[in-house]
């Protein structure tokens, strides 16, 4: 048992997430990337200058994310009637209307989690650069690691795309604002969780442990 | 083959922190020693909870298809929609892109999804003869769609806030779209209790 604990240390030994099969990641270094041999699941993905680069676009996420959740996405018009919707204003109605639990889940998944996933990033990226407070770094991972799959926005673009064919026709319809910084921040956001490699993160905060 | 479990090892399944398992203290809680998750070397009871996940949410589908999601009220009049109804509604108006988009969404991915679980369940408990390779591609499909069922509930929020025109016209929430709701989060429960490791360890039985 000794033998091969002192071993994985030497020889990087990692087991896949997926199939547990025990895979020598020294194998793959020069590719960057290592996919499980068994199943295909991706053990590794070394992104290239991928602190820097998950800053820049989640700071940037979080300047666009209160004009794309505050600012009216459309703007509906009947009968000389008009009424605009926002992100925020969704859930409001929905509780208005007694949907806690719908309210709930909605807000969750399209106000909440990708705020957090947005200062999660930042924050954890700018500590590990900043080598400062591991134990902040380790509770902003693990959030990350626990919330990143409530974060919905793609489909959320998909439903603002279904209700603009949809309600086209019924009445006068008008993009607002808030639709275009909702698009900036969706991309923004696919392309921070894309760069962000949470691997190199706790490698370093556990350099920074020892 | 050499698998974590046959030669003591655990992966945290928070960090991916390959690390020592203790054989003789079993019973004792273990906490990664990188970001102090419990550490086990697969997710404990995931069988039965991904089970329980996926039986409750099947009953869920029951009133999530019953009960109206949505009622459009157009100048005082309008009578509630179904998802299906709903659907077909879209599809008599000349929108068949978007009844198609509606229906995969809302109502073959939640019923692909449990009986996707389902299908996995019964071939890791030995009574359905499914390949490795077939497992885990079934599982990935599972994860990557498992997401876009919340789609109606995002459709039912936006379209609620944008046509409340008072007399005029307004669209309301209706009950099933709560129980929907409920399906959505049970379905994504029961894929994330899956431990996907399960399917790999008939090849490889584990030492103790």
């Amino acid at each position: 048992m000794d033998e091969i604990s002192s071993h994985s240390q030497r020889c990087r030994l990692q087991a896949c997430h997926q199939c547990d099969l025990l895979v020598d990641l020294r194998r793959f270094v020069s590719l960057g990337r290592a996919d499980c041999p068994r199943c295909g699941a991706t053990i590794a993905h070394h992104k290239q200058d991928s602190i820097n680069r998950t800053l820049a676009l989640s700071l940037t996420g979080l300047l666009l994310y209160f004009p794309a959740v505050l600012l009216p996405v459309m703007n509906f018009k009947l009968l000389g009637q008009t009424h605009a919707n926002t992100l925020v204003s969704a859930v409001f109605k929905l509780i208005q209307d007694g949907y806690l639990w719908m309210a709930f889940l909605v807000a969750l998944c399209s106000l909440v989690v990708p705020l957090y996933i947005l200062i999660g990033l930042f924050s954890a990226c700018l500590l590990t650069r900043l080598r400062a407070w591991p134990s902040l770094q380790v509770l902003l991972l693990k959030g990350h690691y626990h919330l990143k799959h409530w974060g919905m926005l793609d489909v959320y673009m998909l439903g603002v795309l279904v209700a603009i064919v949809k309600m086209k026709d019924q009445g006068e319809l008008q993009m607002g604002l808030g639709l275009y910084a909702f698009i900036a921040l969706l991309l923004l956001m696919l392309l921070a969780q894309f760069q962000f490699d949470s691997r190199e993160c706790w490698e370093r905060l556990e350099d920074l442990q020892q | 083959m050499k698998t974590g479990r046959n030669t003591g090892l655990g992966l945290c399944s928070c960090c991916r922190k390959l690390q020592q398992l203790n054989p003789h203290a079993a019973d004792i809680r273990l906490h990664c020693c990188r970001c102090g998750s419990r550490l086990h070397s697969r997710i404990p009871n995931s069988i039965l909870r991904t089970w329980i996940f996926t039986l409750i949410g099947l009953v869920m589908m029951v009133p999530a298809n019953i009960y109206p999601v949505m009622t459009v009220v157009y100048l005082g009049s309008g009578e509630p929609d179904t998802i299906l109804s709903g659907v077909i509604h879209l599809a008599q108006a000349g929108m068949m892109p978007i009844a198609i988009l509606v229906f995969i969404a809302s109502i073959a991915v939640p019923l692909i999804k449990l009986l996707g679980i389902m299908l996995l369940l019964f071939s890791i408990q030995g009574h359905w003869h499914l390949s490795q390779r077939q497992c885990t591609l079934l599982y990935r499909v599972i994860q990557f769609i498992g997401r876009w069922s919340m789609l109606d509930l995002f459709i039912i929020s936006i379209l609620v806030t944008l046509v409340d025109l008072g007399a005029i016209a307004t669209i309301n929430a209706g009950s099933g779209a709560s129980a929907f709701a409920g399906v959505v989060v049970l379905t994504l429960f029961a894929a994330l209790s899956f431990d996907p490791r399960l399917i790999w360890d008939r090849e490889a039985p584990s030492n103790g």
